[in-house]
């Protein structure tokens, strides 16, 4: 029993992880309606930026946000404007591989430039643990959780209530009738993908305490989150949160319950299943 | 159309490559000796194919200040191999275009596999200086050599360091609980097979064996399962993200009561490993490559190697496998003259065999003697072992066995994680 | 796309095939026939590929899953059972040839991106599953096929024999798919890739069409995996069902031309000799450079010449020879080939 929910805890708080750097990947695909398979290269970036403001710089790795932040932003900008929305109306092949092509560029590049070396950062918050009973929480993991959840809760509201946000979310609903409507589409385009990759830089900040850094880290967290974000429904920022959440526990309780090796395949079985038969995904929340 | 500009590309890019080709053949210095480099150079195993290849580069610059091989100077021909396709077609190119008759290579098994198999083919020498995993000197190739030892024999060694440990922690061997944890692949596999074989061998008992996928994110399963068998010895085969994974994940999930870590190569063995764990990573053990911190009356050379590396790359050798790569092609030199000097694969094959150096009288600490082609084990070096080391001060000493520990203080049991 | 006379067509792959035949009469060096054979695999799997990424424009990133199973099913089938590889090869084909049906089936009601995922997971779902069981495949550890030279081994000390190997596979899968590509199949998969609705709307079956086409694809995809694990004598999971494959077949043929019978084999010809030579000069001294230089290919290729070179450079020739040229012939080939100009 005791050992079950230290399961689930572990599971929730490696889910709070996960969301974290899936929300990025469902706000562009919402807005831009592009699929950002650099995904992952992005979150690498984010991590080796809050590395080398921590080791450079000195800085906490939390307060690092205020650097990486911003320069994701600007890189997410820069991505849209030269790569993206030249080929907005191109079929979807090309945007796949666009997006194919910045991610390669990005990891080979951060090959050249800081080479293969594992890199991590030694902070006195790894080893602060808090204990609830028979189950322990990790404060940078809990930390991490809870940034998440404010970053979604903080977009949410955002999205809502700004000018800015209704105005991406009109784009969102219909590019036609939004620019009919006076809006800039194609700013609008730059700041999504933007705020996609500044959130990025939040999980990039947030999960150096706790990972390391290499050129190629990216590649699984990215293939995790398409499973998140499909799983939350496409564009949906609240079901990539819970999604988050529950790819977390699945691969928490079938680690423990079913077999190690084999509970990445679990979790891409249930992808399949739900983009099969829950296309909008498994909360069936569609955002208005 | 279509075809025809298709037959005009074709001819355009066979055109370059023929023309690379007459190009390519530059004049053959006669008073140097070339030899192939094949490491993996990017890819995810570039950081320690890297340090693999320093360890030949230092071997090559060491025996040219001796006056090289035969009054003649040696160079390295590079050659990247990130993956097993790669590996074939740059071992082709090595072989077919740069005329070479002897490859140094290459750090990662799979890689070995691919690319030795087409140096036999073409009756060239592979020499082996850092894959461990066993197959490689299981296939009777006749001129295939490996310098470095066996990851069985690191399975092996990891359990009789155990049982040596037991009085220390005060357990009788027959009732120390062991888990053998590991990646699972070809590495992770052969170390935890073995560990799990010889400890039948001594009588000794695996409590629970572990796999996973080095890719993962998580290890809180393997943590917990932990938890839950409360080894008092944990065995593990893992590369760098995971060992760096497990240890934090054993500290967030308060994995305690471990009384020895014994890893077995791979991220056990990295600075950056240490750099991750700070001072906790200190009294943790690893059965590896013999270590720079050698006992300098049981390896002849390692200090000249230390010095060199650091007046070569202005800091410490990131691991051992330097270390191994510089013993091991020094071997293959020793070869080359015992062969007469030339470069005929026959006559350095001849060389290597005839090569018989004891224990004690090389860099390494190990001593070298070739298996014949005959023998099941062709090829490999039979006077090859690890040892184990353990990290102190935040440094790996080796500690075991004695002839070649650097000092007689072992640190047991396990410091509790420095909670704050 | 300039449709020109069949006679043209078949002239020019007559003389490209009898080039290619005669070449090791020329190429004799070990290094420079592997790079033609890996030329011709690439080609190969490339060409096939394209059936479903290209013709019927439903891009998958996981076709590495059936390239996979053919170099497994030949190998253990060789190891384990003694059965030569001559015949494993056909057994290769089949099983990824049934697979592919029975994984794309379900997938084929998603569009576009959405597909594209689920070709992914199911690549990524093959590997682990490769991996896992151990007992079968050797796990994560691999294959090794022992080096006995042989016809009924497949297994062969010189390098020719490999050469006319691919050579075949390459030239058997150009000839489908420009069967492919002038049949009432062809067509169908054209439309639907341009408007499955509206293709649906005219009674296409598009199911089916998009099923013979993965079949068709996997089943030299599966052939190639054989090949390979004949030609490398040595596979691993992280090898034959790495993910980065996947995207290499599907780069291969955006760049050459997507959809095109020539497109696949001018990017195979064209990348597989300049990623070796980039990583000839690149690669041991800056490593991820080549590979840097890569996607800025990829992305220039997609911004620039979205059709592909062979599109591209088709344009580019007639806007040549509209400069130069009056002839009747010349303005009839603008004339159609305007129709498909985007």
């Amino acid at each position: 029993m005791n050992q079950f929910l230290q399961i689930i805890v572990s599971g929730i708080l490696l889910g709070g992880i996960y969301s974290l750097i899936s929300i990025g990947l469902t706000l562009i695909f919402g807005i831009v309606k592009v699929i950002n398979f650099a995904h992952g290269e992005f979150l690498m970036i984010a991590m080796y930026l809050a590395f080398w403001s921590v080791s450079l710089l000195n800085m906490d790795p939390y307060l690092s946000v205020v650097l990486v932040v911003p320069a994701m932003f600007v890189l997410g900008v820069a991505t849209q404007k030269v790569v993206i929305n030249p080929i907005l109306k191109a079929p979807d092949v090309m945007q796949i591989f666009a997006t194919v092509g910045v991610g390669l560029v990005l990891q080979n590049m951060a090959l050249f430039l800081w080479k293969a070396d594992y890199r991590t950062i030694l902070t006195p918050y790894q080893s602060i643990n808090f204990e609830l009973g028979p189950v322990v929480f990790s404060f940078p993991r809990l930390a991490t959780f809870v940034l998440a959840m404010l970053v979604s809760i903080g977009f949410f509201y955002y999205l809502k209530h700004s000018f800015t946000g209704k105005a991406l979310r009109s784009v969102s609903q219909n590019r036609e009738a939004a620019l009919l409507m006076g809006i800039d589409v194609n700013r609008m385009y730059l700041i999504a993908f933007g705020l996609g990759a500044a959130c990025l830089g939040f999980a990039g900040c947030l999960l150096l305490p706790v990972y390391y850094v290499f050129p190629s880290v990216g590649t699984y967290f990215g293939i995790t989150s398409f499973v998140v974000v499909v799983l939350g429904g496409m564009g949906n920022m609240k079901g990539a949160f819970l999604g988050g959440l529950l790819i977390g526990l699945v691969e928490s309780v079938s680690g423990v319950y079913v077999d190690s090796t084999l509970k990445e395949a679990i979790y891409f079985i249930l992808f399949i299943l739900v983009l099969l038969f829950k296309p909008n995904g498994l909360f069936g929340i569609r955002e208005s | 159309m279509k075809k025809s500009i298709s037959v005009i590309l074709a001819f355009a890019v066979m055109a370059c490559l023929l023309a690379g080709c007459s190009g390519g053949s530059k004049q053959e210095a006669k008073d140097v000796i070339k030899i192939g480099a094949l490491f993996p150079f990017s890819g995810n195993l570039a950081a320690l194919g890297t340090e693999n290849y320093r360890g030949l580069e230092l071997a090559v610059k060491a025996k040219n200040a001796a006056g090289g091989i035969g009054g003649k100077k040696i160079e390295l021909v590079k050659a990247d191999a990130p993956d097993a396709t790669a590996a074939v077609s740059e071992a082709d190119r090595l072989i077919s275009k740069e005329n070479l008759k002897a490859i140094v290579g290459t750090y990662s098994s799979s890689l070995s596999f691919a690319a030795s198999e087409a140096a036999e083919r073409n009756g060239v020498v592979y020499w082996e200086v850092g894959g461990i995993s066993d197959p490689i000197t299981s296939r009777g190739y006749k001129f295939l050599f490996r310098t470095v030892p066996t990851a069985s024999s690191y399975g092996i060694y990891g359990v009789r360091f155990a049982k040596a440990i037991a009085p220390k922690i005060n357990i009788q061997p027959k009732d120390m609980k062991i888990a053998v944890i590991g990646e699972d692949s070809m590495y992770g596999s052969t170390c935890g097979d073995y560990a799990e074989k010889e400890a039948e061998a001594q009588g000794m008992k695996i409590a629970i064996r572990l796999r996973y996928s080095a890719k993962t994110n998580d290890l809180s399963a393997i943590v917990l399962k932990l938890k839950e068998v409360k080894p008092d010895v944990v065995i593990q085969t893992s590369y760098i993200t995971d060992t760096i994974l497990f240890f934090r994940q054993a500290k967030e999930l308060g994995l305690t009561g471990v009384k020895a870590y014994i890893g077995q190569g791979g991220g056990y063995a990295l600075r950056d490993f240490a750099d991750s764990m700070g001072d906790d990573v200190n009294g943790i053990f690893n059965v590896d490559y013999p270590q720079i911190d050698l006992n300098p009356k049981q390896a002849k050379g390692i200090d000249e190697f230390n010095k060199l590396y650091k007046d070569t790359y202005g800091s410490e050798p990131k691991s051992a496998h330097s270390l191994v790569a510089y013993q091991g092609s020094l071997l293959l030199f020793e070869a080359i003259e015992k062969g007469g000097g030339g470069m005929d694969p026959e006559a350095i094959r001849k060389g290597a065999l005839q090569i018989d150096i004891p224990a004690g009288q090389t860099a390494a600490g190990y001593g070298a003697k070739f298996a014949g082609s005959d023998a099941p084990n062709a090829g490999q070096n039979t006077a090859a072992f690890p040892l184990v080391s353990q990290w102190q001060n935040n440094r790996q000493i080796t500690v075991w066995p004695e002839q070649y520990a650097a000092t007689t203080n072992i640190l047991l049991p396990q410091k509790p994680w420095k909670t704050k | 796309m300039i449709i020109d006379t069949k006679n043209h067509t078949v002239i020019a792959f007559l003389l490209f095939t009898v080039v290619l035949l005669f070449l090791p009469l020329v190429v004799t060096n070990n290094f420079y026939l592997h790079n033609l054979i890996m030329i011709f695999f690439w080609a190969a799997l490339t060409a096939s590929w394209n059936i479903i990424g290209g013709f019927a424009g439903q891009i998958s990133l996981g076709h590495a899953a059936f390239f996979g199973i053919g170099a497994y099913t030949s190998t253990v089938l060789f190891l384990k059972l003694g059965i030569s590889p001559c015949i494993g090869l056909i057994c290769g084909g089949v099983l990824s040839t049934v697979v592919a049906a029975a994984i794309s089936y379900p997938c084929f009601r998603l569009r576009g991106p959405f597909f594209t995922l689920s070709t992914i997971a199911f690549g990524e779902v093959i590997y682990l599953l490769s991996s896992y069981f151990r007992d079968l495949t050797g796990g994560a550890v691999g294959l090794l096929i022992p080096f006995k030279p042989g016809l009924w081994n497949l297994i062969f000390r010189e390098k020719i024999y490999y050469y006319y190997m691919a050579l075949f596979l390459m030239l058997v899968v150009i000839v489908i798919t420009h069967r492919i590509s002038h049949s009432k199949m062809g067509y169908y998969l054209i439309s639907l890739r341009e408007d499955e609705e509206a293709a649906k709307a005219i009674g296409i079956d598009t199911t089916r069409y998009k099923l013979y086409a993965v079949m068709i694809s996997a089943f030299f995809a599966g052939i190639a995996g054989v090949f390979y694990a004949q030609y490398v004598l040595f596979i691993e999971p992280k090898t034959v069902f790495s993910a980065d494959l996947s995207t290499q077949f599907a780069l291969m043929s955006i760049i050459g031309g997507l959809g095109t019978v020539a497109g696949p084999i001018v990017g195979a010809f064209i990348l597989t000799p300049l990623s070796e030579f980039l990583r000839a000069w690149l690669g041991g001294s800056y490593s991820g450079l080549h590979l840097a230089i890569y996607g800025v290919i990829l992305i220039a290729v997609v911004l620039v010449m979205p059709e592909g070179i062979v599109v591209w450079f088709n344009e580019k020739l007639r806007m040549v020879k509209a400069r130069v040229g009056k002839g009747r012939l010349v303005n009839a080939e603008i004339s159609k080939g305007q129709e498909v100009k985007p």
